[in-house]
């Protein structure tokens, strides 16, 4: 069977800017939130964000001048990202496909007004349109961003655009491990790009109740798998990822960050908001992943898990754990690395696995940092607060969208 | 593609001409169309035509009305194809095939916020002096009338995700984004799925709804409206692809085989990709045709992507005339209008019916149909399918 090596990756995350970094702060558990400072977030209830800082914006406009028709931030971290890919050589890739997760496209707010001040017609925004007005674009389309590396790096793979939520990544770097096992490609860019921190997005999830309106708790506000806590936080990022057939890997004699073994996903078919409480959606996905990757749970040694810090993903997911890994579930580490970063949502389940491979490449776990007062519901080793530094051959990776979509991906260190 | 023959055993098709493959059928043989204007208030658009889906009401297929305040038009289309599909393929989950057995692939559309329902929301955001958004006015006098249900409109995996709620589906899913050669990538990822063993059945299929003001905004911002008069619509369709080992062993009853899906990406810059190359399009032909072992004589039917008002389809056209010079050519766009990520999927569904009910069109004998999807967007393909 033809093995599937991860070779590249490239990070934006809140709490780093690249691998390195992030791998860094992972180990001393270095927390990426604060307030959110690209609009006055006064008058909301949530305010604490994961968000990128320091990012230089300007740079990628300058490269690349046709970005001026994009405000959303999520083009520029993925695109960076991307890049990172190319920084040490820039070879191959030119007939591979791009397969990446997001979530939805982002309204540029701002424009509709600017267009049309005090009430928003339709009319006199397309009027101004039409007077030349057109950019930036109001929405941008989901593909953008694989057509845009496609088009500019003259790569002439196909460009899938997963959007299945919170499992989009997750996803998308699994069924491209699939298509690279099935012989089908030999390597593929793969990852996941997402920001939803803007007035809407931010709004809007706020009023999904699935945040902690706690703002005082400012880098705490998450607090995964803790008694008190209150919901999650929202971050954003991006992570890629070349994937590459072992064979074909060795060939051009790269550094292998880690090997996908196995992957699977599933529905709960449940509830849009809510995991079903038994744990069988994403056990169900856990189940798959071990079953294609042909190991038993014995010999999983870290979980790193969704853990978004609400009250029922945290207890679901360990239900799921211990329904799936039985007695060994309390053997196992777990951690959370969005207690550091938040919930990147499309881009969650990527920058994790960039997690997963800077554990393997620096031989550490990371922390599930704010776990302070524990569960009784959530009774797995969490690995509270302090990094560990333990070397992991086989990391199980868990996903959980809105809409009741899980992914599961099983990574193994790579020993030559 | 032929090493499991995989077969389609069951279509839907909820579009502007019928809620049935065979009401669709019928009346785009009788070049019927259903065009009306648009719904919402513009001076700008009040000349464009689009196609409803009509007498669609949702309340047929879900009776629980609490559930429907979650679901954009695109969702209620999609959860009436998944569940109509399954039924016409007889297949009953946890009995013909265990829930998790069943892999739900989709594509859904871009764009899926109606602005008139936000509208009044909207408006509560601006600065009292500049007119301008204010994130400080939006929080405080705009966020709390803002409906928590409204994430949920919005997400695009939403249609397929609570499709599979409401027919219990708990198997292996995709989901794509945002162009009709997009979301037909759920029908592509489908076979291989079959093919290389990890599924025996896959629902896949598209819903989109174009019709409301925010896909007109977006589109003209695009410059995609400048491309001629394109009818935008909406609808859903859905068919199940199965093994033929797996349909032959239930007894299904199936419409047609799946002879060969071309695929290629499309150079071109961003928003979307049209290539005005007849290179371009004609090696995909030519390649679908190659792969099968066929001439473009085998060939009795194509179903095309063509736009008909739309002069980005002029290289489609040309190459297709070249190709297929005796060959009977329907382009259901010209009577349903574009629902972009339903499209391909309404004319695979158009075709399967005809394959499987042998009905002639335009007094010929259909056996082999290809569909092209040629669309807006990078991902072009090419379908055969033949009659079992």
């Amino acid at each position: 069977m033809r093995r599937v090596v991860i070779t590249r990756t490239g990070v934006v995350s809140p709490n780093a800017l690249c691998f390195d970094e992030f791998s860094e702060n992972l180990r001393k558990g270095k927390s990426g939130l604060g307030d959110i400072d690209y609009f006055n977030p006064d008058t909301f209830p949530c305010r604490i964000v994961g968000q990128v800082k320091n990012f230089d914006k300007d740079r990628l406009r300058a490269k690349f001048p046709r970005l001026r028709c994009i405000e959303d931030n999520k083009v520029f971290f993925g695109l960076d990202a991307f890049l990172q890919l190319l920084e040490h050589r820039d070879d191959g890739f030119r007939e591979c496909p791009v397969n990446l997760g997001t979530s939805l496209e982002v309204f540029l707010i701002e424009k509709a007004f600017q267009f049309s001040p005090y009430t928003f017609d339709m009319d006199r925004y397309v009027t101004t349109l039409k007077n030349g007005n057109n950019e930036p674009y109001l929405q941008v389309p989901l593909d953008f961003l694989g057509n845009f590396i496609k088009d500019e790096f003259s790569i002439t793979g196909a460009n899938y655009v997963n959007c299945s939520a919170c499992a989009a990544s997750t996803q998308a770097i699994g069924h491209s491990f699939h298509m690279i096992r099935d012989g089908r490609y030999d390597e593929i860019i793969a990852g996941g790009f997402d920001s939803m921190l803007n007035p809407i997005g931010l709004g809007g999830f706020s009023r999904l109740g699935a945040l902690c309106m706690d703002n005082e708790l400012k880098e705490k506000a998450i607090r995964p798998f803790d008694l008190r806590r209150q919901g999650t936080v929202l971050g954003e990022g991006a992570a890629m990822f070349i994937l590459k057939e072992l064979e074909h890997a060795l060939k051009t004699d790269e550094t292998i960050l880690g090997e996908i073994i196995g992957y699977g996903a599933s529905f709960d078919a449940y509830k849009l908001s809510e995991p079903e409480s038994d744990g069988s959606g994403i056990g169900s996905s856990m189940g798959k992943a071990l079953k294609d990757a042909g190991i038993g749970p014995d010999d999983v040694d870290y979980i790193n898990a969704h853990g978004t810090g609400t009250l029922s993903n945290d207890k679901v997911e360990t239900i799921a754990i211990k329904r799936v890994f039985q007695d060994r579930a309390y053997k196992i580490p777990v951690s959370s690395t969005k207690s550091m970063i938040g919930h990147l949502i499309g881009a969650a389940g990527a920058v994790e696995i960039a997690a997963v491979l800077a554990m393997f490449r620096d031989n550490f776990i990371a922390p599930t940092i704010n776990l302070e007062k524990r569960d009784p519901e959530c009774d797995l080793d969490y690995v509270p607060n302090h990094s560990r530094n333990e070397k992991i051959n086989i990391a199980l990776k868990n996903s959980m969208g809105f809409g009741g979509q899980n992914a599961t991906i099983i990574l193994k260190r790579y020993e030559g | 593609m032929d090493r499991y023959n995989p077969v389609i055993t069951g279509i839907s098709s909820i579009c502007s001409l019928g809620h049935h493959p065979e009401d669709t059928l019928e009346r785009l043989l009788k070049n019927d169309s259903n065009f009306s204007k648009v719904q919402f208030k513009s001076k700008v658009f009040q000349d464009r035509r689009v196609a409803f889906v009509q007498d669609f009401n949702i309340r047929n297929y879900i009776k629980d009305r609490k559930t429907l305040r979650f679901m954009s038009k695109e969702t209620q289309l999609s959860v009436c194809g998944v569940l109509l599909c399954l039924a016409d393929s007889g297949i009953t989950v946890n009995e013909t095939y265990d829930e998790n057995e069943i892999a739900l692939f989709a594509g859904t559309g871009s764009s899926g916020m109606n602005l008139d329902d936000i509208e009044n929301f909207l408006n509560n955001t601006t600065d009292d002096n500049t007119g301008l958004f204010s994130p400080q006015k939006f929080g405080q006098d705009a966020l709390y009338k803002l409906n928590p249900l409204t994430s949920f409109k919005i997400l695009p995996n939403m249609p397929p995700a609570v499709a599979a709620i409401y027919s219990n589906i708990k198997g292996d899913n995709l989901i794509f984004n945002p162009w009709e050669g997009n979301a037909l990538l759920a029908l592509y990822e489908a076979l291989h799925e079959i093919y290389f063993g990890r599924a025996n059945i896959v629902i896949c299929g598209g819903s989109d709804c174009k019709t409301h003001s925010n896909a007109f905004i977006t589109f003209a911002e695009y410059g995609l409206l400048e491309k001629g008069d394109i009818v935008l619509s909406e609808g859903s369709a859905y068919v199940c692809v199965e093994s033929h080992e797996c349909a032959m062993k239930r007894n299904a009853a199936p419409y047609c085989s799946i002879r060969n899906i071309t695929h290629r990406s499309c150079p071109g810059p961003p928003p979307y990709s049209i290539s005005s190359s007849e290179k371009f399009y004609a090696e995909i032909i030519e390649k679908a045709l190659a792969d099968s072992g066929l001439e473009p004589g085998d060939i009795d039917l194509v179903i095309t992507s063509d736009d008909v008002n739309v002069n980005i389809d002029d290289a489609e056209n040309n190459v297709i005339r070249n190709t297929f010079d005796h060959c009977v050519v329907l382009s259901p766009k010209k009577n349903i209008g574009n629902a972009f990520a339903a499209a391909g999927f309404l004319n695979v569904a158009i075709a399967a019916y005809i394959l499987k009910h042998r009905l002639p069109v335009q007094e010929k004998k259909i056996h082999r149909i290809l569909v092209t999807s040629f669309s807006p967007g990078s991902e072009k393909f090419v379908m055969i399918f033949e009659e079992l």
